[in-house]
C-alpha cells in the first residue's frame, strides 16, 4: 500500500479542510486508496504560497494572484506557424481543482495549446492569465510534453531529475536543502517510484520514465499540471496507475489539463472535455460534448462511433497504426 | 630507509623540476587539465565537440593579429583570441538563425574561413612556419609567469560559475523544455556555457595548441562518462583524468623527447581506450 505510507497523522491543521471535497465525484472507487496525502508537500504548499495569495518564488519574483479570478484564463489566443493558423481564437477558463480533457484529432493543436500555456511558445495574439496575471514569470505551471527530448544516457538519477523541478523554488546559487530533498522524495512516493530514486534514468521502463516526470511536476509545486497524451503507449495497468495518481493530485487541489484521444475515458474521468480542432468546437461535460454533430466537426468524417455497454467509443481514423491500437483498447 | 625504486621514482619526478620552465609548464598543464576537463563535461553532454574544435581553430586570426602587434605578450594574445572566438560564435549564431543552414554547416564554414584567415596573416611574416607550429601544436615550454596567472584567474572564474549555477546549467542542458517552463533565462545560460568554453580554449592554447585542443575538452570527459551515472562524479573523474594526462604527458614529453601537446593528448587517448575496453558499463558496446 505505497500510497498510505504517510498515514493520517501527516494531515496537519494547516491543511485546507475543503480540499478533499474538491476531488471529482467519480474519484475512483478505491476509496481507501484515495485517502492519500501529499502531506509534507501540501503542508508546505499551503503554509507557504497559496493561502497568502502569493505565488512565491524565492528566485526573487513576487506575483500577486487575484484569487477571485479563474486559475487559468485564455482570451482569443491565436498561434500562427508560418502561414498556418494552428490555434484560432481560443478562449476558455479553468477553475482551480478542475480536470479538463483536451480531445481532438492529430494536428488539432493540442500540443500547441499546452506549449503556449506552458510558455514554451509565444501566442501570435491573445492573452493568457493565471489568476488574472500574465504568466510572464509564473512558475506554477508544470508541463509534461508528449515526447521529452531527453538523452536517457545522461548521467542523472531519478532523484536528480525530480529535484530539477525545484530549482526555481530553491533559487539561484543556493543548493537543495533538506526540505527540498524531502519534497522530491515524497513526490516519488506519490508516483510509487521511491525505490528507484538512485537509478540512472536510462534504466527505467517507459511507464517509469513517465512517472519520473510526473514526480518532477509534483515537486515543482505547480498549481496547474498539463499532460500531453500521457496514456499513449501505456499498458492497461500503467493507465490505471496514472488515473490513480491523477485522483491523488486532484485531491490535493492541483488542476489537471490532459490531452487524450480516448473520448470514452475523458468522459469518465474528467470534469470537463474540450473538443479541439484548431479552434474550440465544444467545451462542456461528457454528456454535453458527446454529440455526433460536434464530433464530426472535431474529427472530420474520419471516425467511427462504437456503441458498447461501456458507452460511446470514438475510433479516430487518421493514422493506421494508431487506429489498431485504439481498436484494441476499446475491446479491453 | 627508502628502497632504491622509490628513490629512483622520486628522482624521476623531481629531476625535470630543476628547470624553471619545467615547473611553469607543469603548473600550466595541471591548470589546463583541470578546467578543460571540467568544461569538457558540458561539451560532451551537450554534443558540442565539433563546436569546440571549430572554436579553437577559429581563434587563429585573433592570435595572429595580436602576435603581429604585440609579439608573445600574454594579454594581447588573450584579447586577440577571445575576440576572434566571440566573433565566430556570433557569426555561427547569425547564419543559423535564418534557418537556411544547419548549425554544423554554419560552424564548418565559419571555422574553416577563420582558420584560413589566420594562416594567411601568419604567412605574411618571414619565419612563419615556426610561429604557426607554436599556435597549432602549443608551446608549453614557453609558458610565462603571466600566462600562469591569467590561466589561474580564468580557471577560478570558470570553476566559480559552475559551482554557482550548477543546477541551472544542468537543467538547461538536460531538459530545455523544463528550463523554459520554469522561466529560466536560457539564452543567458547558453551564452555563459559558450563563453566558458571559449575562455578555457583561449587560456589552454599554449599548452596543447589549436589543432589538439578538442581532445583536452572531450577525451577526459568522455572517459569519465563511461564510468559514472552522476554529473558531479563525471566532473570529478574528468578532472582526475585531465590532470593525470597533462602531467604524465608532460613527463613523457621530457623523457621521450616528443612534442608535449601530442604527448598529453596521447596519454588522454590511452586512458580512454583502457576505460573503453574495461568499462563496467560498456555503454557504447551494449547499446548497439
Amino acid at each position: 500500500m505505497p500510497y498510505q505510507r504517510n498515514g493520517q497523522s501527516e494531515h496537519s491543521g494547516k491543511r485546507e479542510p475543503g480540499l478533499k471535497q474538491s476531488g471529482p465525484e467519480h474519484a475512483r472507487s478505491g476509496g481507501s486508496r484515495s485517502e492519500l496525502s501529499l502531506s509534507k508537500e501540501s503542508r508546505l504548499r499551503h503554509a507557504g504560497s497559496k493561502h497568502s495569495g502569493f505565488a512565491v518564488s524565492r528566485g526573487g519574483h513576487f506575483w500577486k494572484h487575484d484569487l477571485s479570478r479563474p486559475l487559468l484564463e485564455l482570451k482569443d489566443v491565436t498561434v500562427v506557424f508560418g502561414e498556418e493558423e494552428v490555434l484560432k481564437d481560443i478562449s476558455f477558463s479553468v477553475e482551480k481543482g478542475e480536470r479538463l480533457a483536451v480531445v481532438g484529432p492529430n494536428g488539432a493543436g493540442k500540443s500547441t495549446l499546452f506549449r503556449t500555456i506552458a510558455g514554451t511558445l509565444t501566442p501570435t495574439s491573445g492573452e493568457i492569465a493565471i489568476y488574472g496575471r500574465k504568466p510572464g514569470s509564473h512558475i506554477c505551471i508544470a508541463y509534461m510534453p508528449q515526447v521529452n527530448m531527453i538523452d536517457w544516457d545522461f548521467p542523472v538519477t531519478v532523484l536528480d531529475v525530480v529535484m530539477m523541478g525545484r530549482i526555481r523554488k530553491i533559487g539561484f546559487v543556493k543548493r537543495p536543502g533538506r526540505k527540498d530533498r524531502e519534497i522530491a522524495y515524497h513526490s516519488l512516493e506519490l508516483v510509487n517510484m521511491e525505490e528507484l530514486a538512485g537509478k540512472q534514468i536510462g534504466m527505467l521502463s517507459g511507464g517509469q520514465r513517465q512517472r519520473v516526470f510526473l514526480a518532477r511536476a509534483i515537486a515543482q509545486d505547480a498549481e496547474i499540471l498539463m499532460m500531453d497524451e500521457p496514456f499513449t503507449g501505456l499498458d492497461v495497468t500503467s493507465q490505471r496507475d496514472l488515473y490513480r495518481i491523477m485522483d491523488n493530485l486532484t485531491i490535493n487541489g492541483i488542476t489537471l489539463l490532459v490531452s487524450t484521444h480516448d473520448l470514452n475515458a475523458a468522459k469518465e474521468y474528467f470534469t470537463r472535455i474540450m473538443l479541439l480542432n484548431r479552434r474550440i468546437v465544444k467545451m462542456g461535460t461528457g454528456e454535453e460534448v458527446m454529440n455526433p454533430e460536434y464530433l464530426i466537426e472535431t474529427f472530420g468524417g474520419h471516425f467511427t462511433v462504437v456503441e458498447s455497454e461501456k458507452g460511446t467509443t470514438v475510433i479516430e481514423d487518421s493514422c493506421c497504426s494508431h487506429k489498431e491500437e485504439r481498436v484494441g483498447k476499446s475491446h479491453a | 630507509m627508502h628502497s632504491p625504486s622509490i628513490v629512483s621514482l622520486l628522482t624521476f619526478i623531481t629531476a625535470p623540476l630543476k628547470y624553471g620552465f619545467m615547473v611553469r609548464s607543469l603548473i600550466a598543464a595541471v591548470i589546463v587539465g583541470i578546467i578543460c576537463s571540467l568544461v569538457g563535461t558540458y561539451v560532451v553532454l551537450k554534443g558540442l565537440a565539433f563546436m569546440g574544435d571549430a572554436l579553437a581553430h577559429s581563434l587563429l586570426p585573433g592570435l595572429a593579429v595580436a602576435y603581429l602587434i604585440g609579439g608573445t605578450a600574454t594579454m594581447p594574445l588573450f584579447w586577440g583570441s577571445l575576440i576572434a572566438g566571440l566573433l565566430t560564435a556570433a557569426g555561427i549564431g547569425m547564419i543559423t538563425r535564418g534557418g537556411q543552414l544547419k548549425e554544423d554547416t554554419a560552424i564548418g564554414i565559419i571555422f574553416a574561413g577563420m582558420f584560413a584567415l589566420g594562416i594567411a596573416i601568419i604567412s605574411s611574416v618571414r619565419n612563419y612556419s615556426v610561429d604557426l607550429t607554436h599556435f597549432l601544436f602549443g608551446n608549453i615550454l614557453g609558458v610565462t609567469r603571466a600566462d600562469i596567472i591569467l590561466s589561474l584567474v580564468i580557471g577560478l572564474a570558470v570553476v566559480l560559475l559552475i559551482l554557482l549555477f550548477y543546477k541551472e546549467l544542468l537543467v538547461v542542458i538536460f531538459d530545455p523544455i523544463l528550463a523554459r517552463t520554469l522561466r529560466l533565462p536560457i539564452m543567458v545560460f547558453q551564452f555563459m556555457l559558450l563563453f566558458m568554453i571559449a575562455l578555457v580554449i583561449v587560456v589552454s592554447l599554449q599548452v596543447v595548441g589549436v589543432a589538439l585542443m578538442v581532445a583536452m575538452l572531450i577525451t577526459p570527459a568522455a572517459t569519465a562518462y563511461m564510468l559514472t551515472n552522476r554529473l558531479h562524479w563525471m566532473m570529478l573523474l574528468s578532472v582526475l583524468f585531465g590532470v593525470a594526462s597533462s602531467s604524465v604527458g608532460l613527463y613523457a614529453s621530457y623523457y621521450l623527447n616528443i612534442a608535449s601537446g601530442a604527448a598529453i593528448v596521447l596519454v588522454c587517448t590511452l586512458i580512454f581506450i583502457f576505460v573503453f575496453i574495461f568499462s563496467p558499463k560498456r555503454k557504447l558496446l551494449i547499446k548497439v
